[in-house]
């Protein structure tokens, strides 16, 4: 998935290979994925124990026939299986995800509600996650087995191993209720209104508006679930960046470079984190993703309205079509997190756009 | 006084099993313009050697004695200082041009960057004198090729690449290792003239790292051969080829093809020499050495000087009256 291509194929020449075409495949094989995605999402709630006529209308409700009969009508229920999953493929193709049984809203809007928040959590926690596992992996290799690689190495393990949900109550009860260094739970104080939505996100809608008091008060509610949130990615990050560094420190061309007597910051800058980049990408990516799809855990803690809260209410009380959304949105977001990792490549790998 | 000095250089590398000698108390001059060849087997401590005149040993190597070059002494020069010698003073070429250039960088990128740092030149200039170098080298098209990246090229040319990028900082003092060695046999011949030409163009001095005494025979002036990490016999190529002292250079030529014998099948010297950290104490090639006696081992083999500029190391020597080689093939 991440591979280089083959000698073979690099001199296949005249193969036209720019940036264009090349996202544009890539767009063609999401949308393949998408659907594979949706036929294997929608045969999983088929085999769900649990008749969901029975968990949505009241029990005397359930003693009417007819009025049963009627709500699987709506929902496409009485109609063979088959059919149903294209019923469903032509609804989502208009954005039609169902009706939440939860929530009596349609999915759609239950997601543009919830996954802005998520997102905006994320953005800021993988923001933290790159400037800080980047910059620890990269001191940490080049002092390699001295003091602050040590350091280092204790303080990743520590984030590593440390259970968020565990890490998530510490900072709470520490740096808001023992030191108030931030504001308390939810996107942004009590009885505050939030702005009108643009994207969803507080922070970008607030400034959008011209709210900046308003913005800087929705930053500050996010830092506390944010760090939470960065610090399993700031250690996998940097424990990452290290290893891809120490490997690509014994490649010859590193020597060569030493051997032109260009000064070390210029031959670690340019001629080993550069190649270090192509992997560390892949799994800033895949944390990316990963905080996409939401912490359960931290939303909770923080009463962050977010995906994750989303997605574990929509499992519990068996939200069929709740269950659904989710479960696209997210693989919509590891294809395109797939997609922005093979793009960013190229622009680390200037050789790849050479024929 | 000599371009460079070396005198009882002695390299340790960091093993699994301790500190272990890869150069042993090396000692040899090289005047400004001089090509001298140091030749040995696979794992004889050449590349070593070349390393250790840039300081790029391996972490934790140990050096010893002395390498003065220009009358400064190398040996326990800090970071700072290596960094002043490196690709301007001394550069060097190494041995496998599909992984001596990097993957990722333009080969502008690769060609500008030392001139940049070490002549304080802008990169606009950098560039033109990029150009030229890569004429020098011949390689087609030159502007193309600043813009290219290394896979679009073949072995040879990227040697050549590789050569045009050491001399970007006009370097006294170039280390080839093996620079054709990697490299098919018409592509090799190539990059030999080429040497030859550009060290009279540009004043250079060359230590050409082979094992093939082959190909050290048409550029060398002086020769070196090491066994072990150890010198066995030095002096000048024209008198070590035609009468070489040493057992191990014996057989060196020998096991070089013929190019009017029909015989396909070289007579290589059987065996294999001393594992890192297993010399022996006097001769290390007493195992392989067909005039092997007891007094070979158990003591340090002193040199012998056939010639002023002719020394080797053998207590027997089986050689001393045999007829002179034919040279030229
Ligand atoms: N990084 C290292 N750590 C420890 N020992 C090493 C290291 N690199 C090389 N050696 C050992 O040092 C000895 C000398 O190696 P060197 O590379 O100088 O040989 P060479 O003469 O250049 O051989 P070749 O013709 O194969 O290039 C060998 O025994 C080799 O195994
Ligand atoms: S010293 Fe002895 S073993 Fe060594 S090369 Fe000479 S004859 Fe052979
Ligand atoms: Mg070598």
């Amino acid at each position: 998935m991440f591979g280089r291509r083959s000698p073979s194929e690099k001199s296949g020449g005249l193969r036209r290979n720019t940036l264009g075409n090349f996202i544009i495949r890539r767009i063609a094989i999401g949308i393949i994925l998408m659907l594979g995605i949706t036929f294997i999402s929608f045969s999983v709630t088929q085999l769900v124990p649990g008749d969901p006529a029975a968990l949505n209308l009241g029990q005397s409700a359930m003693s009417d026939p007819t009025i049963v009969a009627a709500w699987r009508a709506k929902y496409g229920l009485d109609k063979p299986v088959p059919e149903q999953y294209f019923i469903y493929l032509n609804h989502l193709i208009h954005g039609d995800l169902g009706l939440s049984q939860q929530s009596r809203r349609p999915v759609s809007t239950d997601l543009a509600e919830y996954f802005p928040a998520t997102l905006e959590l994320a953005t800021v926690a993988i923001f933290f996650s790159l400037i800080f596992g980047l910059l620890f992996g990269i001191i940490a290799a080049v002092t390699r087995n001295r003091w602050p690689d040590q350091v280092i190495r204790f303080v990743t393990l520590t984030g590593v191993s440390v259970p968020t949900f565990w890490l998530s109550l510490v900072f709470f009860y520490l740096f808001y209720f023992k030191l108030s260094w931030f504001p308390s739970n939810g996107r942004l104080d009590p009885g505050v209104d939030s702005p009108s939505t643009i994207t969803g996100m507080y922070t970008v809608d607030a400034v959008l508006h011209g709210q900046f008091a308003l913005a800087w008060q929705a930053l500050r509610h996010i830092m506390l679930p944010a760090i939470v949130l960065a610090i399993y990615t700031i250690a996998v990050l940097t424990r990452f960046t290290r290893a891809s560094i120490l490997e690509i420190l014994n490649n010859d061309y590193v020597r060569a470079a030493r051997a032109k007597g260009l000064p070390e910051s210029l031959v670690i800058r340019r001629h080993v984190l550069r190649p270090a980049l192509l992997s560390i990408v892949t799994i800033a990516g895949v944390a990316f993703g990963n905080l996409l799809a939401g912490s359960v855990l931290v939303e909770n803690v923080f009463s962050w309205p977010g995906i994750g809260q989303y997605a574990y209410r929509s499992s519990i009380g068996l939200d069929l079509p709740g269950i659904m959304g989710v479960s696209i949105v997210v693989a919509g977001i590891f294809i395109t997190m797939n997609l922005l990792v093979d793009i960013a490549y190229r622009f680390i790998d200037p050789s790849l756009r050479h024929g | 006084m000599a371009l460079l000095e070396v005198n009882n250089l002695s390299v340790q590398l960091q093993t699994k099993t301790g500190f272990a000698t890869a150069v042993d108390r090396l000692s040899f001059t090289l005047d400004t313009g001089e090509i001298l060849g140091i030749a040995g087997e696979s794992g004889s401590g050449k590349t070593m050697s070349a390393l250790t005149l840039l300081g790029l040993l391996p972490q934790h190597a140990k050096v010893t004695g002395s390498a003065k070059f220009d009358g400064q002494e190398l040996v326990g020069m800090t970071n700072k200082q290596w960094q002043q010698i490196r690709g301007k003073n001394i550069a060097m070429v190494f041995q496998d041009p599909m992984t001596s250039l990097h993957p990722m960088l333009s080969i502008k990128t690769q060609m500008t960057e030392h001139m940049i740092t070490h002549l304080g030149i802008t990169e606009k200039q950098a560039l033109v004198d990029a150009e030229e170098l890569l004429i020098d080298v011949r390689i087609p098209d030159p502007k193309k090729a600043l813009s290219s990246y290394a896979s679009q090229f073949s072995g040879g040319m990227r040697q050549r690449i590789c050569i045009a990028m050491a001399l970007a900082c006009k370097p006294k003092l170039l280390l080839a290792d093996e620079p054709s060695t990697a490299l098919d046999v018409t592509v090799q011949a190539g990059i030999l003239t080429l040497l030859n030409r550009l060290r009279e163009e540009h004043h250079l001095s060359i230590i050409f790292i082979t094992h093939d005494l082959g190909v050290l025979s048409s550029i060398t002036d002086k020769l070196l051969v090491l066994y072990a990490g150890r010198e066995v016999e030095s002096g000048l190529t024209s008198t070590i080829l035609q009468h070489p002292r040493h057992p191990y250079t014996q057989g060196l030529l020998d096991s070089l093809p013929q190019p009017d014998s029909k015989e396909k099948l070289l007579k290589s010297i059987a065996g294999f020499p001393p594992e890192l950290g297993k010399q022996p104490i006097g001769c290390a090639f007493a195992e392989r050495c067909k005039f092997a006696e007891p007094r070979c081992t158990g003591h340090e083999v002193q040199p012998t000087f056939a010639a002023d500029d002719h020394k080797f190391y053998c207590a027997v020597d089986p050689f001393a009256f045999t007829e002179s080689r034919e040279v030229g093939a």
